[in-house]
């Protein structure tokens, strides 16, 4: 008898689970929410960098490299210090930087859409990594939705109710 | 005809390029469907990770050890941490020590949850292998919360952990814990317990008990032969002492035990893990630690999801160890796959490799 | 053109030949369920998988998936490994998609529905499945390939152990009814379906055919986790398509017999037309084949033939001793 029930189950499960919620995100077009200090792009606050290098010493992958800072490209206050750029190719987003920064003129971000068409484009000169993080022009712009958990319909993607503006 | 090509007439190449084998692959001979040999074929994805080490300090040589298994980041983290405590005589906070519990079984959990998804694709039943996805994408929720990030946590660091708990962590673990609980019955009912899924694995790939210590299983498949072996509970290490939970052994050693070991597991990680969350003190979750090594050599043993994973770092004072070796459970298993074959047709293959939870990468280091 | 060729093709298409080979059961409805049990099948075990399945292609729920995806097979290119047979390898899509069709000629949609009406139209089904393992025998050598030997191999062995107990269990139906003609089989359930008079033999039926139309949990022969893809393993491009094609007739072929033998056929009550009573069984016969494979995990070959021949053909034939009895002693069941 007990062979009959646990041939059966299975199938009985497999029709009740057709009118549970669905997990999956679409995602272009539905989004999860993302905390802000996600380990995502980091983000350079110029005027607080001491210039000390302690960010590329303790790099894993020598993402960052420290270069110097002309005039152009955007930082006025200061020239001959070298500021860090990083290489979102290598990165392995593992955040030491942030971390052991003395300073916090590094700070993780919640954008996580980094790819680009060019490896060129990937490296973020101490100007590019200093701007606000942006979700790329090419996606659509996302719902967002959160994980909601059920005991009857079970968990799924659920949109928020007011959209964040920031995203 | 050359020696090459004679080779190629008789072996069965199962990988890698093959829907189900992952990074390596099998080599096999049948007679019909008889399984006569087979050879298992590793190395596809070395990466030198014990020379890595050797050229990264000790913090950031921990991205790369991660990479080891990276299904299990934060078991294998602990080991090469625990390693480096050692050497370096640091004791951790007790918050830290909880955290690092919970982490270990969190990760315990994703794991085994990427296995019984697997395990569900090679028995030919899809349906698990979206529903354990499913799951585990609630604990890859819930790592993110506490260690920012959803896969390479790099959470477990010398000293202690690297975040704190956020604020309403603990109601979010709880809630998405009961919701688990309930689900793994689900899961016990619609794949573990099912009938046709016990057909296919009863009696596959016996492992004996004597021949399970003599080739030197680990982990899950260890247990599944009915020895009573777990660092956690022989060596206890981070906050493994406090808490109360079992060892679920096997009878039989076949692949349905073993696949039963990593289901019980999985209950009892969720035990530990309301455990922790009940514990938690407060205060700090990190001490300084320094960033020399000094002289000497330290062995670690850890209980990762696969099995037994040991570190053994020797050092001649500095910044980066001299020499670290690693050893991993998911080599010691396969190297039982041409063992456990014995008798076993072409259709149990991808049931006998996935019944030891091989992870390829781990195997290569 | 004289108005004679004009009334010829005027005959010929108001000719009842012509309806059933253009409509029901020919092209039209052959194609529209392959498009329509694609898309049903791909988006109820998304369901019970807890995803939305097809979305995007066609405006509602990506009715359209299946068009898109066969739009993309036709223009893929063919790569024939190097060492094939390739007449073999180029010939047996065709035949492996035109030859269940067959096996739709000989079911009954209504009382003079059928194609080619016959008295031995059980036979007929019979012999068309007994088919299959022919062809896929040949494509299996023809690919040159270790996979799809083995695949062809399995699919010969699930064939004979499947067939075996399909004919013993239909054998009690035969007995009920008196006749191979599957219109007399179906008329003589207007008491009482064969399923609730046979139960024994329906179940061993439907678990034969579910190996003889190779579905989960008896998908064996295109096992992807050990053997790529079986016996189909070296096709792309529409050649894939149309033994895609083949497999989903053979599905439709084995659904309408089952109904025609055990659910009454066309049979019900009569505020449809009895074409849509057999369309709904067969729909819902479809509908616990799809379910079933997201339930079950698939078997091994050598319990595939110890369930055939240790379960199946001793309960077949266990099914046709008490349907014989029950005809000696209660000759009434026979209604007549
Ligand atoms: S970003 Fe931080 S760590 Fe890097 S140079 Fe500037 S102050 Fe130093
Ligand atoms: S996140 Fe890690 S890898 Fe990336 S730049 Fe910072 S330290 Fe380097």
């Amino acid at each position: 008898m007990s062979v009959v029930v646990r041939t059966l189950k299975p199938l009985c499960l497999a029709f009740t689970h057709m009118f549970r919620r669905v997990f999956t995100i679409k995602y272009p077009f539905q989004a999860p929410v993302i905390e802000d200090d996600y380990r995502g792009r980091i983000q350079f606050f110029p005027e607080r960098c001491i210039s000390c290098g302690i960010c590329e010493s303790v790099c894993p992958t020598a993402a960052i490299k420290l270069v110097e800072v002309k005039e152009l490209e955007g930082f006025s206050e200061v020239k001959k210090f070298k500021k860090p750029q990083l290489d979102f190719g290598r990165c392995c987003f593992c955040n030491f930087c942030v971390d052991y920064c003395p300073s916090e003129a590094l700070k993780s971000t919640w954008l996580v859409e980094l790819a680009e068409y060019e490896k060129s484009k990937l490296t973020y000169t101490p100007y590019k990594l200093s701007k606000q993080p942006e979700r790329p022009k090419l996606l659509p712009k996302p719902k967002l939705v959160k994980l909601e958990i059920s005991k009857v319909r079970g968990a799924g993607h659920a949109p928020l109710k007011k959209e964040r503006g920031k995203k | 005809m050359s020696e090459k090509q004679k080779l190629e007439e008789k072996w069965i190449s199962w990988g890698p390029v093959h829907p189900a084998s992952g990074q390596m692959r099998v080599l096999f001979q049948t007679d019909g469907e008889n399984l006569l040999d087979l050879i298992p074929d590793i190395g596809f994805t070395h990466r030198g990770i014990e020379k890595v080490c050797e050229f990264r300090t000790i913090i950031s040589a921990i991205p790369s050890v991660e990479k080891i298994c990276i299904l299990d980041a934060s078991n294998v983290d602990l080991g090469f941490v625990k390693a480096m405590e050692e050497l370096l005589n640091i004791r951790v906070p007790e918050k830290a020590k909880l955290l690092r519990t919970f982490m270990c079984e969190l990760n315990r959990i994703t794991s085994h949850l990427y296995w019984t998804s697997l395990m569900g694709a090679v028995a030919g039943f899809y349906t698990v292998l979206m529903w354990a996805i499913n799951e585990r994408e609630l604990f890859l929720d819930l790592g993110a919360m506490l260690s920012k990030t959803r896969v390479s946590y790099i959470y477990i660091v010398p000293g202690g952990v690297r975040y704190d708990v956020p604020e309403g962590f603990k109601e979010k673990a709880f809630e998405i814990l009961d919701y688990f609980e309930g689900r793994l019955k689900t899961l016990y009912d619609m794949f573990f317990n099912n009938k046709l899924f016990e057909m296919r694995t009863k009696g596959v790939g016996v492992l004996k008990k004597k021949d399970a210590i003599r080739l030197g299983a680990a982990g899950p498949t260890l247990r599944g032969s009915g020895v009573k072996m777990d660092v956690r509970k022989d060596e206890p290490y981070a906050a493994y002492e406090e808490v109360d939970f079992e060892i679920p052994v096997g009878e039989r050693g076949d692949a349905y035990d073993r696949c039963m070991v990593r289901y019980k597991e999985m209950r009892e990680s969720v035990k530990i893990m309301k455990q922790v969350l009940e514990m938690l003190p407060s205060g700090r979750v990190k001490v300084k630690t320094p960033w020399i090594l000094p002289p000497g050599e330290a062995f670690s043993r850890v209980e990762s999801a696969r099995g037994e994973i040991n570190f053994y770092v020797v050092s001649k004072r500095g910044a980066n160890p001299y020499r670290v070796k690693i050893a991993t459970p998911s080599f010691k298993n396969l190297s039982l796959l041409r063992h456990i074959s014995k008798g076993s047709l072409v259709a149990d293959l991808p049931i006998l490799v996935f019944s030891l939870d091989p992870f390829p990468l781990d195997s290569d280091r | 053109m004289s108005p004679d060729l004009w009334s010829l093709i005027w005959d010929i298409l108001q000719s009842k030949l012509f309806l059933e080979l253009v409509f029901i059961p020919g092209i039209a409805f052959i194609a529209l369920f392959t498009v329509i049990v694609v898309w049903a099948e791909r988006k109820i075990l998304a369901r019970v998988m807890m995803r939305y399945g097809p979305l995007h292609v066609g405006k509602v729920a990506g009715i359209l998936q299946t068009i898109a995806d066969t739009l993309k097979l036709l223009f893929k290119e063919f790569i024939p490994p190097r060492r094939a047979h390739k007449a073999a390898y180029y010939l047996t899509p065709v035949f492996v998609a035109s030859v269940p069709t067959l096996a739709l000629t000989a079911i009954p949609f209504s009382k003079d529905w059928v194609v080619f009406p016959s008295d031995l139209g059980l036979l007929i089904a019979f012999a068309v499945f007994a088919l299959s393992p022919l062809l896929a025998m040949i494509t299996g050598w023809a690919c040159n390939n270790r996979y799809t030997v083995i695949g062809s191999l399995r699919v010969i062995f699930q064939d004979v152990a499947a067939e075996i107990p399909l004919l013993l269990s239909a054998l009690g139906v035969v007995m009920l009814s008196g006749s191979f003609n599957l219109v007399n089989i179906v008329e003589s359930q207007r008491r009482l379906w064969f399923a609730f008079l046979q139960p024994l033999g329906a179940l061993v039926f439907f678990i034969a055919l579910i190996g003889e139309i190779e579905r989960v949990p008896f998908d064996i022969p295109t096992a992807e986790q050990e053997l790529v893809f079986g016996w189909k393993t070296e096709y792309g491009g529409i050649l894939f398509g149309l033994l895609m094609f083949g497999e989903y007739i053979t599905f439709a072929a084995g659904t309408l017999l089952f109904v025609t033998l055990y659910l009454g056929g066309y049979l019900g009550p009569s505020f449809l037309p009895p074409m849509a009573w057999i369309l709904i069984k067969m729909g819902i016969l479809v509908f616990l084949l799809i379910l079933i494979r997201g339930a079950y995990p698939r078997l091994r070959i050598d319990q595939l033939l110890s369930i055939g021949w240790k379960w199946l053909i001793p309960l077949a034939i266990l099914n046709v001793l008490v349907t014989m009895d029950l005809i000696y002693f209660y000759p009434w069941i026979l209604g007549g």
